[in-house]
């Protein structure tokens, strides 16, 4: 009777969600092995990339409203501390994931994700994305991209057929080492944009390790 | 009539009883008959409803429950699959109903699910409670039902913009109330205090499972572990060094049941062994003193097929506490058996008639001492009445009957003149100091203290019990909670009661006290009511949320399937859709869910986690236990040692009628204050140490005092001839204090104080009588 993990409703609300849509970059001429030596070269960049700073807006589409609700703030990504998104506007919430889950913090205080392991392969795929950790991504989803230049598209379908339906996919954009856009896409009415500014690489100061990430 | 007669006719009657007896024990069926069950010593039909809560909560789903923690080689946590097919071996066997390793969300999302198709009739209700308040808080002239399509409307817009947006996306179309993101957000404050250490870095592999048969039986012990063993050997095939560590109420069953039975089997050894040695001390010929033996055996014989033909069950405890049967019952045989004869040709029924009125005295007064225990409360203490009692007359019997067919029905023993040896003046000046030191014991009487503690009926498992505290902790069981079970007649009794245990921890807890419980997604039969009358009184409100919708940019056809079900509950069950709802929900709880809700009968229940919770007791209009606390079952316990010292006090003046009439006022005085100054000298003394006492303290006191007072008989007789105390009493009592103090050993708390009481007042009346406290008696005669 002691054992309540059972609070945790979040992700078991997937169970009545429709089946993701697919993009057209997630077709089988796309796909990628974790080893592939074309993408090798963003691999060891993403490796030296310090600690940054960057603003970025959020677009939420949802299928039973006409426009998009906006959020605003900045993304601090941190190979060691994982990745903070410090919402400034509507409201002022910051959002951490890193190795031990999600964890969130607003003006009601901090509240940690309920320990499920779909909720932990979505938000370690998050963590291993601004990682560029193909391999570690490999073991959970399929692997496709495209490159053009300095600018390149991958996108993360997962295997678990129960992910596919409560994560839908994740899309990112960039250029070089940068990330410039991630979609988390459950289909063409039902997507969360996230579009990442320029980052402003810079080790983070103690305050903002103790404020932004756990 | 001839010797060969009488004896063949005495072995006719005891050959026919033994058959007829044996045969009775033959055709039981032992292990339905016999039960190590500890609620079986608690009455079925106890009005307390704590004790009714323990007994259902015993034969439900909490009893049955098994925790298991899955190890590799390296004592590292064993891989998720391992965990998998270990619950899915165990379901197999039959032996489990319910498997699932603790990781697995199946039992969530089901929860999830049900809480999702019932949130009408049980979210909507606390929900539209909570806007009530902030309505009328908002102190506005615009009524309600607007009042609430434009709060709802401003609500949903500012949740889209939160985290929790994402995840419940798929949800909103047919929630736009948010009632599962606020019951998730209800539960997830208690979450903190049910987490397990599956938060930590390396979780714990873990499995629950449930028992297909009741713990306390057999069928919930042997085979279950049997089935364990064998999906452990299993897996170990493929994770080579897996370690199953368990536990259960199923290990503290069967470590009991082991124990009691092992005690029983040296209880009863070293009870023959030490009545053995005494004999050898006080018998010239040892092999005639096997004369007893049958005497014996078929008093247990007789009590053991009389408490199986009164009682549909019987506790084992009855049967090791019967041990003592064996010292008493050899009273009546080392009397008769001890007895010279006035002369040598005097015939063996002459004897018999000689010794009948202390005899029959000794036996019937104690003898309906005991059948007094039948009013007891407990059923303990009554099959212990009829053992003891019939088994006592089954004594004198067999006594009378088999010595008939001894030739020599005289034992002969060896003469020590104990107290005699002492000069007159000596005996006299320790009398007077027994006399000054019993004065002073006395007033310790008043500083009796009682501890009613029903774990005085446990068999201590230390090890089982700090393994129980590991595997319990890593399932989350912490020390600082407390779990409470709130309790009525039907759901909605039990729910209205779980309301006033929620006040209550607000209010006494000072804010500080956070609890989790099926409260937070129940709500109560009043909001529950208020609910069904607000949909069915404003039609109006949900044309007024289309448009509050429609106007701030939601697609119009974007929540149908919210407006239908809300139509549907609109015209659904009405107040019956309560228990509806939570039986649906109920249906669909199954792991450790399972078990935060019972309906049924005559109690329903709900369960509360509560962590830093007031250390009193909750008020007894909350209809709240508290699992962790057993001070309600002492309590309990304590009415029941109330009961006991009356019977015992009415057993007393019965015994001390019984002799008053006997023997006169006068000599009945002297002869009943033997038994009654040894116990209220012995209770004074321990009062005076400090001793804590109990039921079981009790109860021995009552027992030594019908079993000293019969040696006060068999001395008055003497002492009415100007004999010296017989040396078949000293015999008597020193194979009772022999047979009683072995119980003393014994490793169960209230079989520890039963033997000890009895053995230490047998001891106290010796002495008195080897002091010749009686001698007076023969002097006036």
């Amino acid at each position: 009777m002691k054992r309540l993990s059972l609070l945790c409703l979040s992700l078991l609300l997937a169970a009545l969600a429709p089946a993701a849509e697919t993009d057209p970059l997630a077709a089988p001429a796309n796909r990628i092995a974790p080893g592939d030596p074309a993408w090798q070269d963003l691999v060891a960049s993403f490796a030296r990339r310090p600690d940054a700073t960057a603003d970025f807006s959020e677009q939420r589409f949802f299928p039973f409203k006409k426009t998009p609700v906006e959020l605003k703030g900045e993304s601090r990504v941190s190979a060691r501390h994982g990745l903070s998104l410090h919402y400034t506007a509507p409201e002022e919430r910051t959002v951490i994931l890193d190795t031990q889950g999600v964890l969130i913090r607003d003006a009601r205080g901090e509240t940690a994700a309920p320990a499920d392991p779909r909720a932990a392969a979505a938000n370690a795929a998050l963590v291993q994305v601004l990682r560029f950790d193909l391999p570690a991504l490999a073991e959970a989803f399929e692997l496709f991209g495209q490159r053009d230049g300095t600018a390149w598209k991958l996108a993360f379908v997962p295997r678990a057929a129960e992910l596919r339906r409560a994560v839908g996919q994740i899309l990112v954009a960039g250029n070089s080492d940068a990330v410039n856009r991630i979609e988390i896409r459950r289909s063409a009415k039902q997507f969360v944009a996230i579009l990442i500014g320029p980052p402003r690489p810079a080790p983070f100061t103690a305050d903002e390790l103790k404020r932004f990430f756990r | 009539m001839t010797f060969r007669r009488r004896q063949f006719l005495g072995w006719g009657l005891l050959g026919v009883a033994t058959l007829l007896g044996a045969l009775w024990l033959a055709r039981l069926d032992y292990a339905q008959k016999i039960s190590s069950d500890v609620l079986d010593l608690i009455p079925a039909d106890e009005r307390a409803p704590e004790l009714a809560l323990v007994r259902q909560l015993a034969s439900q789903a909490e009893a049955r429950t098994m925790f298991f923690v899955l190890t590799g080689a390296d004592g590292a946590p064993a891989p998720a699959a391992a965990a998998e097919r270990f619950a899915a071996a165990l379901i197999q066997s039959a032996d489990f109903d319910q498997a699932l390793p603790i990781a697995d969300p199946a039992s969530r999302d089901a929860l999830g699910r049900e809480l999702f198709s019932q949130r009408f009739a049980l979210l909507f209700p606390d929900w539209l409670r909570a806007r009530e308040a902030a309505h009328a808080a908002a102190t506005t002239t615009t009524p309600f039902a607007d009042w609430l399509a434009t709060d709802t409307t401003a609500a949903l817009g500012r949740f889209l913009a939160t985290p929790e947006a994402l995840v419940f996306q798929d949800v909103i179309p047919a929630d736009p109330l948010l009632l599962m993101p606020g019951a998730v957000d209800r539960l997830k404050v208690g979450l903190a205090l049910v987490q397990p250490a599956a938060a930590t870095p390396a979780p714990p592999t873990l499995v629950w499972a449930r028992l297909a048969a009741s713990p306390l039986s057999d069928a919930g012990q042997t085979p279950a572990f049997q089935s364990i063993e064998r999906a452990t050997a299993g897996l170990r095939a493929e994770y080579p060094g897996l370690a199953v560590a368990s536990t259960g109420v199923n290990r503290f069953a069967a470590a009991s049941r082991a124990r009691i039975e092992q005690e029983v089997t040296w209880l009863n050894l070293v009870s023959v062994a030490a009545v053995l040695a005494v004999g050898l001390v006080f018998i010239r010929r040892l092999h005639r003193g096997l004369h007893l033996v049958p005497v014996v055996l078929l008093s247990v014989l007789g009590a053991w097929v009389c408490t199986t033909l009164v009682f549909a069950r019987v506790h084992v405890l009855v049967f090791v506490l019967g041990s003592l049967l064996t010292g008493v019952a050899i009273d009546y045989g080392f009397y008769l058996f001890m007895q010279p004869p006035l002369h040598p040709d005097e015939d063996y029924w002459a004897k018999v008639r000689r010794l009948a009125k202390p005899l029959l005295a000794s036996c019937f007064t104690t003898v309906a001492g005991f059948a007094l225990l039948l009013f007891s409360e407990l059923p303990l203490i009554r099959q212990l009445g009829v053992f003891v009692g019939t088994g006592l007359v089954c004594a004198l019997v067999a006594a009378v009957v088999y010595f008939s067919t001894v030739k020599n029905s005289f034992l002969e023993a060896r003469v020590f003149r104990g107290g005699q040896a002492m000069p007159t003046g000596v005996r006299r000046g320790l009398r007077r100091l027994l006399l000054v030191v019993w004065l002073f014991a006395l007033p310790g009487l008043a500083r009796l203290t009682w501890n009613d503690d029903i774990r005085e009926l446990e068999i201590p498992s230390p090890e089982l019990k700090r393994e129980d505290a590991r595997i319990r902790a890593l399932f989350g069981d912490r020390s600082d909670r407390t779990v409470y079970l709130t309790y009525g007649a039907s759901l909605r009794e039990a729910r209205d009661s779980l309301e006033k245990l929620t006040a209550w921890l607000t209010t006494v807890g000072s804010g500080r006290t956070q609890a989790v419980g099926l409260g937070a997604v129940v709500p109560t039969p009043a909001d529950h009511d208020r609910a069904v009358r607000f949909v069915r009184e404003h039609p109006e409100f949900p044309a007024r949320l289309r448009a509050e919708f429609a106007a701030a940019g939601y697609d119009e056809g974007g929540f149908t399937v919210f407006f239908d079900d809300y139509a549907r509950f609109a015209v659904g069950p009405g107040a019956a859709g309560l228990e509806i709802a939570v039986r649906a929900l109920q249906a669909k709880l199954t792991g450790p869910l399972g078990l935060l809700l019972h309906d049924g009968q005559p109690l329903s229940w709900f369960v509360t986690v509560a962590r830093d919770a007031p250390t009193i007791t909750p008020p007894a209009e909350t209809h709240t236990v508290s699992a962790n606390q057993l001070q309600s079952l002492n309590r309990i316990f304590s009415r029941y040692r109330q009961s006991a010292l009356w019977l015992s006090l009415t057993g007393l003046a019965i015994v001390g009628a019984g002799v008053l009439l006997t023997y006169g006022l006068r000599d009945g005085v002297r002869i009943f204050a033997i038994p009654c100054g040894a116990c209220l000298g012995l209770f004074g003394a321990l009062g005076w140490l400090g001793h804590p006492l109990n039921l079981f303290h009790l109860l021995g006191a009552f027992l030594g005092v019908c079993l000293t007072h019969n040696y006060s008989i068999f001395t008055a007789t003497s002492a009415y001839l100007r004999e010296p105390p017989p040396v078949s009493v000293r015999m008597s009592a020193l194979t009772t204090a022999a047979s009683f103090g072995v119980l003393a050993l014994s490793g169960i708390p209230v079989v520890r104080a039963l033997g000890s009481t009895v053995a230490l007042m047998v001891v106290l009346s010796l002495v008195l009588i080897e002091f010749e406290h009686l001698a007076a008696l023969g002097k006036k005669s």
